[in-house]
């Protein structure tokens, strides 16, 4: 077998280490925490991952029955091949064609989230597919009637049984059983982790040297490494559509100084996470730095960073394009044990 | 199951002869009122101002439960949380260790925050419980709905959700209320008490944390009394 077709195999048993199975029946797992990255914000003693829970978990996040009309799953709008978002889609999609405000956000590294969802509404990874769940734009459904729909099924009870001990399924477990499969999606293989970690002598070329060297100035404020993100809120500038209308994070805190501001978004495995932003309003990378340089409208809750402007040749913006594309993690993307799973 | 009304008279009954007794307390009862009789859902009765209402669902968590006796605490419960629920008598009986004397009864009135942010938790606190809020995270500590013929809202229906965990909106509330002998201690929520202090023609969605919430959570705190059992 060749080298690669060995590293592949390697990285379908995912980005999980096993440790020494205490339970043999549950097969306890733990989360891997690249090397150099902080502590996760996810409290793992209170749902301990298991091999049971996260195959669970992921036969929930492909399994239509999560709908009010059994049509679409969380799949639809988080595919695995685009890091977990709806490619090419502004908006989210739902049931009976109904189209949401706001751009499903890529999945990875969730354990690092402090908050959930663009404006933050969600505070913890459990309670998120509660709300994709519960709302009439989204999956339609009623988190009860899916229980009891779980409840009734042939296959559910038994792998709730093994996942949790036991298979009388409850709401608490449905969720735990979700985080655990997305506590699993951890994308920390990409070329730039590889150059970070001196990985078999990869370096940069001149030209993403450059570019992170570029990055490093305008960029990691927000953007911060090694996740991509601080994980806060921020007015990045962009104009409010008239539509929308979407405040943001004011939604949810009712404080002015909160208008506008978005979670700011990891930048991990952007190249395939098109369209961006919370509206999904910029088709490429290209409108993205254009839009840092020669577009932002100043407001009173613009980020502190933006406000002086940031000037990018033609080329310096080549370069920074080409340091953002060694953020794709190709492992994550393709492993099959985040695919659909086919039994 | 015993009829929520039958149960309270039950507890009365006995509160009272415990209380000529002398006897300790052994439990703790939440009791959901409509002005001195226990609520029966779906039967329209009168408020003391003469306005009608009937209510469809009555639901509301406490926690932090302790027993005091002159002043001091006598027997807590922790920081576990309790749903009671207008529809299900059994959920509104609390245990306490035999023989303890107490002259009040302290608990939140709602889920604290700690819990509000713990992540998926299950028994009383399972989302399935319809207490939880899907688009915004956290808990509904309080939820009343009914009609009333003064509310003006569609079909005269009156929906209030209330919670909230984060200031400067937090909704839970601290309640003591003086309690007498045992061995069934009896708590009263009297909605009525609630209701005439909300303008239903005005005030018929609260949904959403937020002032409001805040507001009609002090009012729903503000309507429980021990007193109902003397």
């Amino acid at each position: 077998m060749r080298w690669s077709r060995v590293r592949a195999l390697m990285m379908a048993i995912g980005a999980l280490v096993l440790v020494a199975a205490q339970f043999p029946s549950v097969h306890p797992v733990s989360l891997r925490i690249p090397q150099g990255w902080p502590k996760p914000t996810y409290a793992l003693s209170a749902n301990p991952l298991s091999q049971k829970g996260i195959a669970l978990g992921r036969k929930l996040f492909y399994d239509p029955i999560l709908s009010a009309d059994s049509v679409i799953s969380c799949s639809n709008c988080h595919l695995s091949y685009t890091a977990f978002t709806h490619v090419d889609h502004a908006l989210s999609h739902g049931i009976h064609d109904s189209i949401g405000t706001r751009n499903s956000p890529a999945l990875m590294n969730l354990a690092w989230n402090k908050a959930f969802m663009w404006d933050g509404a969600v505070n913890h990874l459990d309670m998120q597919a509660l709300a994709p769940i519960n709302h009439p734009g989204e999956l339609g459904e009623a988190t009860a009637h899916v229980v009891s729909k779980l409840q009734r099924s042939r296959s559910y009870p038994a792998m709730f049984g093994k996942a949790f001990g036991d298979s009388l399924i409850t709401g608490e477990h449905l969720l735990k059983a979700l985080a655990q499969f997305e506590l699993a999606l951890i994308s920390a293989n990409s070329r730039y982790d590889r150059v970070a970690r001196h990985e078999g002598g990869e370096v940069f070329t001149a030209q993403e040297e450059n570019g992170y060297r570029i990055f490093k100035t305008h960029c990691a404020a927000c953007h911060r490494e090694p996740l991509f993100t601080t994980g806060e809120f921020a007015y990045n500038g962009l104009a409010l559509d008239t539509v929308l209308r979407d405040q943001g994070r004011m939604r949810i805190t009712h404080d002015v100084k909160d208008s506008l501001k978005f979670k700011i978004p990891t930048l991990r495995n952007i190249e395939f996470t098109f369209p961006y932003m919370h509206d999904g309003r910029f088709k490429h990378l290209r409108d993205v730095i254009a839009h840092y340089t020669d577009g932002i409208v100043h407001g009173p809750t613009l980020a502190p960073e933006l406000r002086a402007p940031i000037t990018l040749s033609k080329d310096e913006r080549t370069d920074l394009l080409a340091f953002l594309l060694t953020l794709s993690d190709r492992e994550f993307l393709f492993n099959p044990n985040n695919a659909y799973p086919r039994e | 199951m015993m009829r929520p009304l039958h149960a309270f008279l039950l507890a009365m009954t006995v509160c009272v002869s415990a209380a000529q007794m002398g006897a300790g307390v052994t439990g703790l009862r939440f009791v959901p009122m409509a002005d001195a009789q226990a609520i029966q859902l779906d039967r329209e009765f009168p408020l003391p101002g003469g306005a009608s209402v009937s209510i469809a669902a009555l639901r509301f968590y406490v926690s932090h439960i302790a027993l005091h006796a002159n002043g001091r605490a006598v027997w807590t419960d922790g920081d576990r949380c309790h749903l009671v629920d207008a529809a299900d008598s059994s959920s509104i009986t609390l245990a306490t260790p035999s023989g303890l004397h107490a002259d009040s009864v302290s608990f939140l009135l709602g889920v604290d925050s700690l819990t509000n942010v713990s992540g998926a938790l299950g028994g009383d606190l399972d989302p399935t419980k319809g207490m939880y809020w899907a688009w915004n995270s956290g808990y509904i500590n309080f939820k009343l709905e009914g009609r009333a013929p003064a509310c003006a809202a569609r079909d005269h229906r009156f929906e209030f959700h209330l919670g909230g965990y984060l200031p400067p909106d937090r909704s839970a509330q601290q309640v003591t209320v003086a309690v007498t002998g045992g061995p069934v201690v009896a708590i009263a929520l009297d909605i009525s008490r609630f209701l005439d202090a909300v303008d239903l023609a005005k005030e018929y969605h609260v949904m959403s944390p937020g002032p409001a919430a805040v507001r009609l959570s002090r009012a729903v705190a503000n309507s429980f009394n021990g007193h109902a059992v003397e």
